[in-house]
């Protein structure tokens, strides 16, 4: 008999078997039908170094000001799933991008002296029970040596599941950025990639972006 | 001779399978994710449900890579044959991990292209980001490299693309606190070699810088 079956017949280890049967599923094989998961990418060196006041999904609107941020808006929306395809509730997705005029959120960031201060520059939004999550922002937009992208953080309580970035499909920087040429397999490459396309109906020429995460979850301990 | 306690066999058990399965990546995806051809087609092929040696785009559940499986499908017919996978896993894993063609400042050859392992380069020296993103200087030890003028291979300092004929990016301007004198002058040298350059160049070619211009971080558009 394999060990994963005497483990799981032992009665006396039924939580162990729990706990085994959730190690066993990242097994490659065991389980079919796993979605890969969405590669991660350096968090960089702009996440916030001082959060802004207003740190909702809308990056568009700084503290009710009714000035909007300059930039082609955008609806991101999409959900957090584990491999099996479930949806994670409750947790924080975080957004942060540079502006229109490629200033970051961050004391050291290129371009200082043309922030968009109607750019909120970071979001923040807690997923509903399935998964899903929106933000309201810009397309990104080229920062000094970068194709365009935005970066994210999906973080379970204090625990970060996934720290990555996505960028624009078919983007004609993309071939030459750093940090996308650093994700080697071009199938990982390819779960970074999200479409920009027209919103349907938006007669304000809005687009939505639609990008799906999937994260592996390490066990509970028994 | 004492009874070796089951629960600690078992927990040690438990706790190698822990670590083994950490060590493991996700189904069809080689240890380190190195990305060769072969590794990508088997990634792929695994959606072969049944085992037909084709893709039919059905058999695509994960929807994130139904753009690849388009990109793959050369002639249309909905179906990704392995030769299909085999040609564009060529194209496509080429473009991974080496240094991109439009990257200066690489002096020596650079090799890593100025982005290390976190994407934002080691070595600052070779005129790479530096470890942190940015560093003290963020043109690297040697600033602007050889070439003072912001041409030439090293004279961008790794910044990615060169935005090709402008001489000193605004951004730059504002980095190095250049004086009204210097930037007045400054404009007028861009004028003059923009005027020769223009000279130069056939109407194809100031077609493409133009929009190799627009990629590489112009204004955002309306």
């Amino acid at each position: 008999m394999d060990l994963h079956s005497r483990l799981l017949s032992r009665r006396g280890f039924l939580r162990g078997g729990l706990a085994l049967g959730g190690v066993l599923y990242t097994v490659p094989g065991l389980f079919a039908d796993q979605l890969a998961k969405t590669p991660p990418t350096t968090e960089g060196p702009f996440y916030p170094d001082k959060l802004p006041l207003d740190t909702d999904n809308d990056l568009l609107i700084l503290n009710d000001t009714l000035t909007p941020a300059i930039g082609e808006v955008t609806y991101l929306s999409g959900r957090v799933l584990d491999q099996g395809g479930n949806p994670l509730r409750n947790v924080v997705v975080e957004i942060w991008q540079c502006d229109g005029n490629g200033a970051y959120l961050h004391s050291g960031t290129g371009n200082a002296n043309r922030r968009d201060k109607n750019f909120q520059g970071y979001g923040r939004f807690t997923t509903g029970v399935k998964g899903e999550y929106l933000f309201r922002t810009i397309k990104p937009v080229p920062y000094p040596g970068r194709t365009p992208h935005i970066h994210f953080i999906v973080k379970k309580g204090d625990r970060k599941l996934i720290t990555s970035q996505l960028f624009v499909t078919g983007h004609p920087e993309n071939a030459g950025d750093g940090v996308l040429r650093g994700v080697r397999d071009p199938i990982d490459r390819e779960l970074l990639m999200c479409d920009f396309k027209p919103l349907k109906d938006s007669k304000l020429g809005e687009l939505a972006a639609t990008f799906d995460i999937v994260v592996g979850l390490t066990p509970e301990r028994p | 001779m004492q009874r070796f306690p089951r629960f600690l066999v078992l927990a040690v058990g438990l706790g190698l399978i822990a670590l083994a399965s950490l060590g493991l990546a996700q189904p069809g995806q080689p240890k380190g994710g190195t990305a060769n051809v072969d590794a990508f087609v088997a990634r792929l092929m695994a959606f072969d449900k049944n085992a037909d040696g084709k893709l039919a785009k059905d058999e695509v559940t994960d929807e994130r890579l139904l753009r690849l499986f388009e990109r793959a499908d050369a002639n249309k017919d909905n179906t990704v044959t392995k030769e299909e996978l085999v040609a564009l896993a060529t194209q496509e894993v080429a473009l991974g991990g080496q240094p991109g063609g439009g990257q200066p400042g690489q002096k020596d050859g650079g090799g890593k292209g100025g982005f290390q392992k976190d994407g934002f380069g080691k070595d600052g020296g070779k005129g790479g980001f530096q470890k942190d993103g940015f560093g003290k200087d963020a043109f690297g030890k040697d600033g602007f490299g050889k070439d003072k003028g912001g041409f030439g291979k090293d004279g961008f300092g790794g910044f990615g693309r060169p935005q090709v004929g402008v001489l000193v990016p605004t951004f730059l301007q504002d980095r190095l606190k250049m004086t009204d004198g210097q930037k007045k002058e400054l404009e007028a040298l861009q004028k003059e070699i923009d005027g020769k350059l223009e000279k130069l160049l056939t109407e194809e070619q100031r077609k493409q810088l133009k929009e190799m211009k627009e990629g590489a971080g112009g204004p955002p558009r309306p």
